[in-house]
């Protein structure tokens, strides 16, 4: 008798082919400082993509409640006072809960006291302030290629599908995006049912804005 | 942190580091007696007797040693110690004690005080610290201004150096690039400070990937441009690109130190190796040099003690790139070798578990 093993497929195993030119087409990156960093002309020369405010508050709260952004570097001082007491971890906090999905660079060289610690742990990563040019453009590339993950890309999508990871209902929608990934017609299929499951306008608008980036990516997407 | 030494300057009873066994010292109101250093000299059973204090559970009581006086064993600042060499009041008990109380009175202690000198000399250590991080903390402010400066000229040289070769910048014009490289080592002098200041930075989660090689071979090529002699080479295991999670707000302070080290307590004309290595799934950072004998290291650098003296530093460095290797579950070995001519030989090993 022979003995059939049937394994879950999973997000897990799946790698994106972007190259780094593609990678940098497609990608914007937001800069939130009090003080016009000169990275910004730094990053402009190099080619990619970039805008700039001083702060994140009610007026241009779109900025990154919509997904604009693949990328935003975040100061810490003087910024995100609409948001709470804790300055740049308040938008931070913020940030993370109506997008997951958006990479946030830590962008300070201060010593932050124990309590404010978050800041740097809730973030992607850390870009010291004076942190030189070259490895400066490095840790953004790599924030990038993180931005254009499918894992993190699909643990956004969870959040405004309000899916919980590990869910029954999570592996059942990794399976038919993984089955869309070799057939087209399979990720139109898994594309329209996903559609009809945000609920609220805002959640509707980022999942929209991720599953479409989700199935772009797909098609440059290996399965491991 | 503090050390052994400096905790005994407190005690007013003789004291023994448990955790580095050595001849104990004397306390500041009873001395040593004779006959706790003769025993603890020529009689193994005494070391015996506190290896087997240090590993036992008997902290806060007050135990007989095999000479008839008694020690206690206690914890300060994070270290096993016990104080030793007095005889407490009401006694232990046996024939040997009755004798050396006769002969020694002065050592004669309320056995309940004992105690109370180990929390009091616990309540002066913990007021020190908090006053050593209070000044530690201001001049980190203070330093934020002064790093501030310190990136305009560090990323204004960089940029030269781009513009006058995008290909290549560490080959533009070698004063330019000798500004960009010195300001690049203070940067990291800044991260020491923070860290010290700050050391609950060593507690952040490991949420960024990099590539050691290129870390090394960075602060490789910032340090080398400050070697005047030209000693420093760098190798690697050719094809090998090791990847490890790691905080990027810390970890380049392991290489940091462990070079700038190797350059402070290098004998001037012999050559600094930095290796790059694979040791199965761990990659292997080894970093030697040669020094005097005499300033070679031992374990207590990983401690914040200064072992050598006569030459400038804070003695700290050493201690922060363990702490910062103890939040990268990696480990740093240290293994010296004292030479006949007075060089010795002194290697750092640090073993990184790799992600590819």
């Amino acid at each position: 008798m022979k003995l059939f093993f049937w394994r879950k497929k999973s997000i897990e195993g799946l790698k994106t082919a972007m190259t780094r030119d593609e990678i940098l087409r497609r990608s914007r990156i937001l800069i939130v400082d009090d003080e016009s960093p000169d990275l910004i002309d730094d990053l402009k020369k190099a080619h990619f993509s970039v805008d700039y405010v001083k702060d994140i508050t009610n007026e241009n709260l779109e900025l990154i409640d919509r997904p604009l952004y693949d990328l935003m570097i975040l100061d810490y001082g003087n910024v995100g006072s609409d948001f709470g007491s804790d300055q740049g971890l308040s938008l931070l906090k913020h940030a993370k809960r109506v997008n997951p999905s958006l990479v946030v660079l830590a962008y300070t060289s201060k010593s932050l006291p124990s309590s404010q610690a978050d800041f740097y742990r809730m973030s992607d990563g850390i870009l010291s302030k004076d942190a030189g040019i070259g490895e400066s453009m490095e840790k953004i590339e790599e924030a990038l290629k993180k931005a254009f993950d499918v894992k993190n890309l699909w643990l956004g999508f969870l959040h405004a599908a309000a899916v919980a990871p590990g869910s029954e209902t999570d592996l059942m929608w990794q399976n038919l995006f993984i089955e869309g990934v070799s057939n087209q017609n399979k990720m139109k299929k898994f594309r329209m049912k996903a559609m009809g499951f945000f609920s609220g306008d805002n959640s509707k608008q980022i999942g929209i804005a991720i599953l479409e980036k989700l199935v772009e990516i797909s098609l440059k997407t290996l399965i491991g | 942190m503090i050390s052994f030494e400096n905790i005994a300057k407190l005690s007013p009873l003789p004291i023994i580091d448990l955790d580095n066994m050595a001849m104990p010292n004397d306390g500041i109101v009873i001395s040593l007696n004779e006959t706790c250093r003769r025993y603890f000299k020529n009689n193994n059973k005494c070391k015996e007797f506190y290896q087997n204090i240090a590993h036992s559970d008997v902290m806060g009581k007050i135990v007989q040693c095999p000479a008839g006086f008694s020690c206690f064993k206690t914890s300060l600042a994070n270290r096993r110690v016990a104080f030793i060499g007095f005889i407490p009041y009401p006694r232990m008990g046996g024939a040997r004690e009755r004798e050396l109380a006769k002969k020694h009175s002065d050592v004669k202690i309320q056995a309940d005080y004992v105690a109370k000198i180990a929390s009091n000399i616990m309540r002066t250590i913990e007021d020190f610290v908090k006053i050593e991080f209070d000044i530690l903390k201001r001049n980190s402010s203070a330093l934020h201004e002064i790093r501030k400066l310190n990136r305009n000229i560090k990323q204004t040289a960089e940029r030269w150096c781009r513009e006058l070769k995008p290909t290549n910048p560490d080959a533009a014009d070698i004063r330019l690039v000798k500004i960009w490289k010195t300001s690049e080592i203070m940067s990291h002098q800044f991260d020491v400070i923070e860290l010290l200041a700050n050391r609950d930075l060593t507690q952040l989660p490991l949420n960024s990937t990099i590539e050691l090689y290129k870390l090394i071979d960075k602060c490789f090529r910032i340090y080398a441009s400050a070697d005047v002699d030209d000693r420093m080479n760098l190798h690697c295991t050719p094809g090998y690109h090791p990847v490890i999670l790691a905080c990027d707000k810390t970890l380049p302070i392991i290489p940091t130190v462990l070079i700038e080290n190797a350059l402070k307590y290098s004998i001037p004309d012999r050559a600094i190796r930095v290796d790059v290595m694979q040791d199965n799934s761990y990659c292997l950072v080894s970093v030697t040099n040669k020094c005097y004998n005499k300033n070679l290291p031992d374990k207590t650098v990983f401690e914040g003690v200064r072992f050598s003296p006569n030459i400038e530093g804070s003695g700290y460095g050493l201690f922060l790139a363990s702490l910062v290797a103890k939040q990268h579950n990696a480990t740093i070995e240290l293994k010296t070798r004292p030479g006949n001519s007075g060089i010795a030989n002194c290697e750092f090993i640090i073993k990184f578990k790799t992600t590819n």
